[in-house]
């Protein structure tokens, strides 16, 4: 038996605003959020724009919950703390609520690594592994290691929210973000869970990702030298989904989906291709990686109007590095 | 459309080797594969037990797949393609006209090659991105691109143009039988024919023989008995023992299996998967979430409890870890609790981490095929709060109607698979 899927509420976030209104807005008057790259002098990459979501408390390295979480889970935690309210999750119970979502690269902290790998260096400033084995080592920060677990994230975010259901974490290519949003619609189809979040996260804006896209991989261009030209941004967002006309009935939550924003998910098709990345910065919020498909799916269901279908949204692995594609229909229910 | 899902191929690597028949049998014997590091052993890691895949093998897999992988150095990619290949191999797939076949494989994160941060330092040691950004091209290919979770999956794609879905789950110590899970999914409801999944991961390297000193997790080591470090169930078990490796399956659609005259091996029958949503590091002291998601395995399948034979525990020998699994089990099983065989191999090849639950997997595939199962091994001191037939020291042969592969990871990730033996119904008589 194929279920509907309906989308029972959506969060963005991304360097255009913190909130659907607010990046609505940035929409419509045409802003770009493509800006200088703050945080560390990328000068020397020849990269010098980003566009980055930068609010204090998302670099706060004294809160205890970045370091667990790290920067782009803690943004994560924003969109998926909003779609869980929003679609008032809290009324189901918990071993019900799934939670899937598709993550960017982990690049390590360079920071946290620089004050023991200083330590361990010898008159030539070369790497001395006896000198960091010895105890240089001890001066990595003890949250470190799981600040590059990113499923630690997501757990972390499970916890806060209590969502005890059927889960899992894809990375870090840009389709995963695709594939967590099919998986949830799964997972709500075949009624392994009543209500599932999708998500996706971009990866960080750090050396480690400017350098990546500078050194070029395997056919694809390098930034800037033609080719797939892409932004590096943060960004994330959130969709959660829920059975349509099921047999969990909660109230008001199934008038949500006799409202003018309304959305079903029908999985179509689901595939591979080797084809480049299309890159389309004209929203001017850069490549979202992971985050793109759902970003794309909350603004189609944003804009739905009665009858019609929203968005076709395919999305291509985010650099060409590798196989892997996947697509799906944003459909109003019947 | 719902496919009944059978395994077909199964490929390994590990401490103690690469043949499935050898490597049954050496776990059922109880062969330890734990050593002091070798690799990293000059430079006094503080990490001083751990399942290496031996140098041998790994030259041999060297030798083999470097050209075909264009030298990749990467050792959870090389490992995933060898037992990959492997499992297709045994199989008998055709690497041809693969179009909907996929891959899921669980695999670990990537780290910095620590003489790349070296080098971006300055004079007084900081990090200066204009010095990391001046020998961007000199910085390993690891720091950057070929520690990137999803290339294993990317390159065993590749390599044997499959043009299905391909993924990477990154859960960690429950990576692979979310990997599985997921699998197991998608040829059910008919998107594959089948797949190649499972995981596999490598953390000995620098970073990595740090990273669980780090959070603590590592087990005390006796320097003059390496084997003896990682002690599941056992009463004076102290932490866990780092390895690496890869274990592959392949999960195929009864239907695709029987019309091409594949032997089967067993059958996959369900999954689970749960969030303890308690503590980043610890489960709860009730097992709640590991029991949750051992009885969405048991219910997706339609598997009574009490043909459950054999459990391929986590079982990581770490303090809090064991007694929640026990914990879990019986609050599922109840009274047949007392008849299960409970093993953890993690004492014999160490926790393979994003790749354990592959091994452990085909491991529980090949004890319903064969009917026997595996032993825990440095289980000498027995803990009141464990207390299951673990069959300690060697395995034995009995009868394995079904059993589950549990896998619980860091952040709260709970997986279980459930796997029972292959018999044909009617209907698949009839096609």
């Amino acid at each position: 038996m194929t279920r509907p899927v309906g989308i029972a509420a959506y969060a963005s976030r991304c360097a255009l605003g913190n909130d659907d209104q607010q990046i609505d807005q940035a929409l419509a008057d045409g802003e770009s959020a493509i800006g200088p790259l703050r945080g560390f002098d990328a000068s020397a990459f020849g990269d010098t724009v980003a566009a980055q979501i930068w609010t204090e408390e998302d670099v706060d390295e004294d809160d205890p919950a970045i370091r667990i979480l790290g920067p782009h889970g803690r943004i994560l935690e924003h969109v998926v703390r909003r779609a869980y309210a929003a679609a008032d999750l809290d009324q189901l119970p918990a071993e019900r609520v799934g939670l899937y979502v598709g993550m960017g690269m982990v690049d390590a902290a360079v920071e946290d690594l620089v004050p023991a790998v200083a330590a361990s260096r010898d008159a030539d400033g070369e790497l001395d592994l006896a000198k960091f084995f010895k105890g240089a080592y001890r001066l990595i920060h003890p949250l470190w290691p799981l600040s590059m677990l990113n499923n630690v994230a997501v757990g972390q975010i499970a916890t806060d929210l209590d969502i005890r259901g059927d889960n899992l974490v894809l990375a870090s290519d840009a389709v995963c973000g695709v594939r967590a949003i099919l998986e949830a619609a799964r997972a709500v189809r075949e009624g392994i869970v009543d209500a599932a979040i999708a998500a996706g996260v971009s990866e960080r804006v750090c050396p480690a990702s400017l350098a990546r896209r500078r050194v070029g991989v395997e056919g694809v261009q390098p930034m800037g030298e033609g080719g797939a030209a892409l932004v590096l941004t943060n960004a994330v967002d959130g969709v959660a989904l829920r059975l349509l006309g099921g047999a969990t009935a909660h109230g008001p939550r199934d008038q949500r989906f006799a409202s003018e924003r309304a959305g079903e998910i029908a999985l179509h098709q689901a595939g591979r291709s080797e084809a480049r990345r299309l890159t389309d910065a004209r929203t001017g919020v850069g490549d979202l990686g992971p985050g793109q498909a759902a970003f794309a799916l909350a603004r189609a269901a944003h804009d739905l109007a009665a009858g019609e279908v929203g968005l076709l949204t395919m999305d291509y692995d985010g650099s060409g590095m590798g196989p892997g594609a996947g697509a799906l229909v944003v459909e109003r229910p019947a | 459309m719902s496919e009944r899902v059978v395994v077909t191929g199964l490929g390994f690597v590990t401490p103690l080797g690469t043949d499935p028949d050898a490597l049954w049998e050496a776990m059922l014997e109880g062969r330890p594969g734990v050593t002091a590091p070798h690799r990293l052993g000059p430079h006094d890691p503080p990490t001083k037990a751990v399942g290496e895949v031996p140098a041998p093998v790994l030259d041999r897999l060297l030798d083999e797949r470097e050209c075909e992988l264009e030298g990749i150095e990467d050792r959870r990619t090389l490992f995933a393609a060898e037992a990959a290949a492997d499992a297709i191999e045994r199989a008998g797939l055709s690497t041809d006209a693969n179009e909907r076949a996929g891959v899921v494989l669980g695999s670990g994160p990537g780290v910095h090659r620590l003489e790349d941060v070296a080098r971006a330092l300055d004079e007084e040691g900081r990090f200066d991105p204009a010095r990391f950004a001046a020998n961007v091209n000199a910085i390993h290919g690891e720091s950057l691109i070929r520690n990137r979770v999803e290339l294993p999956a990317e390159r065993v794609a590749t390599r044997f143009g499959l043009g299905g879905p391909v993924h990477a789950v990154t859960t960690a110590c429950s990576a692979s039988n979310q990997a599985l899970g997921m699998a197991f999914r998608m040829v059910r409801s008919g998107e594959c024919p089948w797949v190649v999944a499972g995981g596999s991961d490598s953390m000995i390297n620098p970073m990595g023989l740090v990273f669980f000193v780090l959070l603590g997790a590592n087990a005390n080591v006796d320097v003059n008995d390496p084997a003896a470090a990682c002690r599941p169930f056992d009463r004076r078990r102290s932490g866990l023992v780092m390895g690496e490796g890869a274990g592959c399956a392949i999960l195929e659609a009864e239907s695709h299996a029987r019309a091409r005259g594949a032997t089967i091996l067993a059958e996959v029958a369900g999954y689970g998967s749960s969030f303890d949503a308690y503590r980043t590091t610890a489960p709860p002291p009730d097992g709640r979430g590991a029991a949750e998601a051992i009885r969405y395995a048991l219910e997706d399948g339609n598997v009574d409890p009490n043909t459950v034979d054999f459990v391929n525990a986590h079982g990581t020998g770490t303090k809090r870890n064991d007694p929640a699994e026990v914990a879990a089990i019986r609050s599922v099983f109840g009274d047949h609790a007392d008849a299960l065989a409970v093993s953890s191999g993690k004492a014999a090849i160490g926790h393979l981490l994003s790749g354990a639950a592959g091994v452990a997997f085909g491991m529980a595939v090949l004890a319903v095929q064969r009917d026997g199962v595996l032993p825990t091994l440095n289980l000498t001191t027995p803990d009141p709060t464990c207390d299951l037939d673990f069959v300690p020291g060697k395995g034995r042969a009995q009868p394995v109607r079904a059993a589950i592969n549990n896998s619980f990871a860091f952040g709260g990730q709970n997986a279980v698979v459930a796997l029972r033996k292959y018999v044909p119904d009617a209907a698949s008589e009839q096609a």
